[in-house]
C-alpha cells in the first residue's frame, strides 16, 4: 500500500485549456468512476478525481473498504455509465449557492474544494446523467466517448496530502482512446513490473537498503559493486583514449565554495544541512561544512590550483565523485532517486573557439557507450532560460545566455541529432542538453546532461594566459 | 541499466560470468584447472561441486544469471573439451577448452555481447 503524502495544485484556467485529449478522456473516466461508487456506494463522500500521467485517480471516504476485489463491480458499473452515454453538461453556481449544495449532501471535502477556487473564476459543475461535480473541466462530450479503461489500485491518501488530515481511499484508473492502446500499456507496465530494477536487484543480490543507514542510502553488495566497477572501468578507458585526465576530491567542503558556486543559495534545498565544525582555537568562527552534491565547484578549485596556459586547453577532468543530495524521503525511489550516488562527472574547460569541437567528441563519446549497451534510440532536450527570469532563477548575464544558446543550438543542428529546444529548464549557471535514451520496454531515461556554464568560471575567477600573455575568462 | 538488461547483462559486465559444472568427482580436478586459469584473466569464474543432480545445477545458475555455463563430463575431460551453455541461448556444444577460454577473453576484453 502506497501512501500519498503530497498537495496537488489546482490546475490554472491555462492549464486546463491545454489539457490533452487524452486527459480530457482520463479526467471524464475518473467521473465515470465516481458515479459509479456512489451508485454502489451511495454513502461515498467524494474529494478530487485529476488526470495524471498514467491515468487518472480519485479520492474517496467511506466506511467499504476497498481492495482489487471490488474492481470488477465498480468496472462493470462504470461500463453501463459509458453504455447510457450520458452528456457532460457544464452549469455554474455562486460561491454559496455551490457550498450550500454540498453541505446539504454532506460533502464536505467538496465544501471545501469550493474555495480553492480564486475569487473571479467561475464556478463550474459537469453533469454527466445523476452525478454531478464540482470540476472546471474540460470534459469530453458524452460517456459513451471513453471506451477503453481499467481500474489500477487503490492506496491511501491523506487529504490535501496532509499527515494531520483524515486518510482517504484513492482509486487509481487509466483510460486509452481504444482497447488495443490500452492493452498494449497494460503489456508494457507487465514487462516494466518484471524489468523492476528494485526486484531484479533483490534477487540478484546487488544492491539493499537498510533502516540503519538510512532511507535513500544503497549499499552495493559485492554483485553490485561488480557493475559500479565494470562501467567505471568502460569509462576510464574510453575517457582516457578521448584525453581526460582523473582527479580525487574530498566529499566535504566549506560554505563558502558553495556561496562563490552559487549553489548557496540557489541550490540549498537539495543540499544535506551543513555540519558546524568547531576550531582548536577558540577565537576563530565556527566553520559550516556540506557535503558535496555536485562535483563541479571541486573541479574548479583543481583549475584554478595551479597557473592555467591556453596551452593547456581544453582541459578535461573527470572523477566518480559520490554526491549527497537531499531529496524528500517520499520522492526516494530505489535507485532511480537517491540520497548518495556515484556520479561519472567530467568538466570541459575551453575557449569558445574550441566549443564546438568539444561538444562534438562528447556527443561522440555518448554514441560509443550506447553502441556497447544497444540503446537503438535517443534524443537529446536542449533547456534553455527565460529571459523574464533573469536575475532570479538564471544569472543575469542577458547577453552571455543568448550567445552560449545560440552556439550549443548551432552545434545540435549542424551534428544533425535529434533534438527538442525546452525553454525556462535550465540550470541557473547555463543551458543544459539532457541525454534520453530510451529502453527496450519503451521507458525513457535521462542517461547523461551536458551542461555549459559560462557564468560560474567567471565567479571563480577561473582565468588562463592567452599568447598574449593577458589573462581571460573562460 | 539493471532495468535495460533485465538482469542479463552482457558477459564483460555480469556479476557471475562463468561457472563451471563438473558431472561428477572425477571431473572436478579439470574444471579446477579451468578455473584457476580463468581467474588469473580476473575473469568472475565459480566453481558448483554439491551434490545436486547436473540437470538442477544447470538450472540455478540459470536462476542466478550466471553468464556462461562450462560443462565437463567425462566425454569432454578425455577430449580436452568444454561443453558450453550460455544463457538465454542455450546449449550451444563442446569445443577445445583451449578454444573455449580464448573465446571468453577475447569478447570480455571487446565488450562484445
Amino acid at each position: 500500500m502506497e501512501s500519498a503524502k503530497h498537495d496537488v495544485q489546482r490546475k490554472t484556467l491555462e492549464e486546463r485549456n491545454q489539457m490533452s485529449d487524452l486527459e480530457r478522456l482520463r479526467h471524464s473516466c475518473a467521473h465515470v468512476l465516481a458515479t459509479a461508487v456512489l451508485r454502489l456506494w451511495p454513502d461515498a463522500k467524494l474529494d478530487i478525481g485529476p488526470p495524471t500521467a498514467e491515468g487518472f485517480y480519485y479520492d474517496f471516504d467511506l466506511e467499504h473498504r476497498f481492495s482489487p476485489e471490488d474492481f470488477e463491480a465498480i468496472e462493470a458499473e462504470m461500463k453501463k455509465v459509458t453504455k447510457e452515454n450520458q452528456t457532460f453538461e457544464r452549469s455554474t453556481k455562486t460561491r454559496e449557492e455551490a457550498k450550500a449544495y454540498y453541505a446539504e449532501r454532506g460533502q464536505n471535502f467538496k465544501v471545501e474544494r469550493v474555495d480553492d477556487i480564486p475569487e473571479g473564476e467561475e464556478i463550474s459543475f459537469y453533469q454527466n446523467g445523476e452525478f454531478v461535480d464540482l470540476c472546471a473541466g474540460p470534459h469530453v462530450m458524452r460517456t459513451g466517448n471513453i471506451k477503453a479503461f481499467k481500474l489500477l489500485r487503490v492506496a491511501a491518501a491523506y487529504y490535501r496530502g496532509n499527515e494531520k488530515n483524515p486518510q482517504l481511499q484513492r482509486i487509481y484508473g487509466t483510460a486509452f482512446k481504444n482497447k488495443t492502446q490500452l492493452n498494449e500499456w497494460l503489456e508494457a507496465q507487465e514487462e516494466a513490473r518484471k524489468r523492476d530494477h528494485r526486484k531484479i536487484g533483490r534477487e540478484m543480490q546487488l544492491f539493499a537498503f537498510d533502516d540503519d543507514v538510512g532511507p535513500g542510502l544503497p549499499l552495493w553488495l559485492p554483485k553490485g559493486t561488480v557493475l559500479i566497477e565494470e562501467l567505471e572501468k568502460l569509462a576510464k578507458e574510453t575517457e582516457f583514449e578521448a584525453g581526460y585526465e582523473r582527479v580525487r576530491t574530498p566529499h566535504l567542503a566549506r560554505e563558502n565554495m558553495y556561496k562563490t558556486s552559487g549553489h548557496l543559495p540557489y541550490y540549498a534545498e537539495s543540499m544535506f544541512p551543513p555540519m558546524e565544525v568547531k576550531d582548536d582555537d577558540p577565537d576563530k568562527p565556527t566553520d559550516r561544512i556540506y557535503l558535496k552534491a555536485m562535483n563541479c565547484p571541486h573541479h574548479h578549485k583543481i583549475f584554478s590550483a595551479v597557473p592555467r596556459s591556453y596551452r593547456e586547453l581544453p582541459l578535461r577532468l573527470a572523477e566518480y565523485g559520490t554526491c549527497y543530495r537531499y531529496e524528500r524521503s517520499g520522492e526516494l525511489m530505489g535507485l532511480m532517486r537517491v540520497r548518495s550516488m556515484q556520479m561519472n562527472d567530467a568538466h570541459i574547460y575551453c575557449t569558445p573557439e574550441q566549443f564546438a569541437d568539444e561538444f562534438r567528441a562528447v556527443n561522440e563519446m555518448y554514441l560509443k557507450y550506447f553502441k556497447i549497451f544497444g540503446f537503438e534510440k535517443y534524443s537529446m532536450r536542449f533547456s534553455t532560460h527565460s529571459p523574464d527570469r533573469l536575475g532570479d532563477k538564471y544569472v543575469d548575464e542577458a547577453e552571455l545566455w543568448k550567445q552560449t544558446e545560440n552556439m550549443v543550438r548551432d552545434v545540435l543542428v549542424e551534428s544533425g541529432v535529434d533534438f527538442e529546444e525546452v525553454p525556462d529548464e535550465a540550470a541557473f549557471y547555463g543551458p543544459k542538453i539532457d541525454v534520453q535514451v530510451y529502453s527496450i520496454s519503451g521507458r525513457e531515461f535521462t542517461i547523461a546532461t551536458n551542461q555549459v556554464d559560462f557564468a560560474v568560471p567567471k565567479r571563480f575567477g577561473l582565468e588562463y594566459k592567452t599568447r598574449e600573455n593577458t589573462p581571460e575568462m573562460l | 541499466m539493471i532495468e535495460h538488461y533485465a538482469g542479463n547483462f552482457p558477459l564483460w559486465l555480469a556479476p557471475d560470468q562463468v561457472r563451471l559444472l563438473p558431472f561428477g568427482d572425477d571431473q572436478v580436478e579439470y574444471a579446477k584447472e579451468v578455473v584457476s586459469e580463468l581467474r588469473k584473466h580476473e575473469v568472475r569464474v565459480s566453481l558448483d561441486t554439491t551434490s545436486d543432480k547436473i540437470g538442477a545445477r544447470i538450472r540455478r545458475a540459470e536462476t542466478e544469471k550466471v553468464h556462461t555455463i562450462l560443462l565437463v563430463g567425462q566425454r569432454e575431460q578425455e577430449a580436452g573439451n568444454l561443453a558450453v551453455r550460455e544463457h538465454g541461448k542455450g546449449d550451444l556444444g563442446a569445443k577445445p577448452k583451449a578454444e573455449v577460454i580464448s573465446n571468453l577473453l577475447e569478447r570480455i576484453k571487446t565488450r562484445q555481447g
